[in-house]
């Protein structure tokens, strides 16, 4: 528009400023919407001190770590204080990882597998073990393929697709009495190793 | 909108110039004008937009607050937060705790921070937790600080477990959550402030989305007194 027209604008009525003001509100509550989604979305991908990360600085990968009872300085919160948990972090790309644990009658336990974004893919208790033990393994996508294309005997083992290669794997043993010393106990006969 | 724009420009200085060497003027004075007014109006919206986002996030985050979450009286629970269809805000909102889900396979998490009257869990107060849990292997009550964590207390005592309560002749608990010792099954309060109630059950066919969680029943959460906030 090189040429300004000459003909006097028309003032500015109220409607004018509120339909302005109004396009304005919704344009700033659009905006607000989408960057309320994408925080909600990225969180999980950026948070610094997130359960995968605590996993990391308390247990070595590929190592079953008991972790201390819950108490008022439990580095892990919103836990069951009646719980005792060990945790295992995994990285699948150095191959499947196995998981086995033998039952007590006496205890619960329960094996449960989180991705490292926060995802809890896969978890059971020792009512789904097989004769005494539970036993599985954790495959990436790929190698369970590979492992169907290789194999003319599938094996027995329950075999567990991870949506990740990295996670961790938490034992939660609860005991019907003697407290998280007792189911302790269930916990250091438990294997995680690759 | 960029027509309001250049109207609110108005009678700009550089139209009264003369017409001849002013055709670059006049088109840089009142179009730089409004290009100015409509980039500061971009800013504006632009950092409301980012504040007010921001800002709700960190609300839903800090308060636990869930579209996905469902209410059962006092109660509040996730159904699908411990499956890998867990929702998005469960997942900020764990990812920011640092705590571990409660996976489906295992059991499912109610979480109290108001009784049945509606107001919020007191660590001065006294309260009755009583009625029909939701039938489970085990299961669990827990107190716990706004953070998530145990309270302290002389007792080292942290939660209530079902196969070790004090049950009357119809196999019913009544527990007693309260800063004060109590008879029979007392979980002990400590301290200032607000606190939660948890109730974890395990080995439980409730979970994973797979119930209609409005027909559970949970037991209640009667306040019944308090202690002066001396």
């Amino acid at each position: 528009m090189p040429e300004t027209p000459a003909v006097p604008r028309a003032r500015r009525s109220v409607a004018d400023h509120l339909v302005g003001l109004g396009l304005s509100l919704a344009a700033v509550f659009v905006v607000a919407g989408i960057v309320h989604i994408v925080s909600i979305l990225l969180i999980p991908m950026l948070a610094p001190n997130d359960a995968f990360a605590r996993v990391s600085a308390l247990a070595p990968p590929g190592t079953l770590t008991l972790l201390p009872p819950a108490g008022p300085a439990s580095p892990v919160p919103f836990r069951d204080p009646a719980v005792a948990v060990a945790l295992c972090r995994y990285d699948l790309r150095t191959g499947p990882l196995r998981v086995t644990a033998s039952i007590d009658e006496q205890i619960m336990l329960a094996v449960s597998f989180h991705s490292r974004r926060g995802r809890p893919f896969y978890g059971l208790t020792d009512r789904s073990g097989n004769e005494g033990k539970i036993d599985l393994v954790v495959m990436t996508a790929e190698q369970i393929a590979k492992l169907d294309t290789e194999d003319e005997d599938p094996l027995r083992e329950v075999r567990i697709e991870a949506p990740e290669p990295e996670g961790f794997v938490e034992f939660d043993a609860l005991a019907r009495t003697g407290g998280p010393e007792r189911a302790a106990d269930v916990l250091r006969s438990a294997q995680c190793k690759v | 909108m960029s027509a309001v724009l250049h109207a609110r420009s108005g009678p700009a200085p550089g139209r009264s110039a003369p017409s001849a060497a002013s055709g670059r003027r006049t088109r840089h004075g009142p179009s730089r004008a409004a290009w100015l007014a409509a980039f500061l109006r971009r800013i504006i919206i632009g950092l409301g937009g980012v504040g007010l986002g921001l800002g709700l996030t960190q609300l839903c985050v800090t308060h636990r607050w869930d579209v996905a979450a469902v209410h059962i009286g006092a109660w509040t629970f996730w159904p699908k937060s411990g499956t890998a269809e867990i929702d998005p805000y469960a997942r900020a909102i764990f990812a920011r705790s640092g705590e571990l889900a409660l996976s489906a396979g295992e059991g499912v998490v109610f979480t109290a921070k108001r009784d049945d009257r509606g107001d919020r869990l007191d660590r001065h107060c006294t309260y009755r937790v009583a009625g029909q849990v939701p039938s489970a292997r085990l299961w669990t009550l827990a107190a716990l600080g706004t953070e998530g964590l145990p309270l302290p207390n002389a007792a080292d005592r942290h939660v209530l477990l079902s196969s070790s309560v004090l049950r009357d002749s119809h196999g019913d608990a009544e527990l007693i959550v309260s800063p004060e010792v109590q008879p029979g099954n007392w979980l002990p309060l400590s301290g200032d402030g607000a606190f939660l109630l948890t109730l974890h059950l395990y080995d439980t066919p409730i979970g994973g989305g797979g119930t209609d969680a409005s027909k559970l029943t949970l037991p209640s959460i009667t306040p019944l007194g308090c202690n002066s906030h001396a």
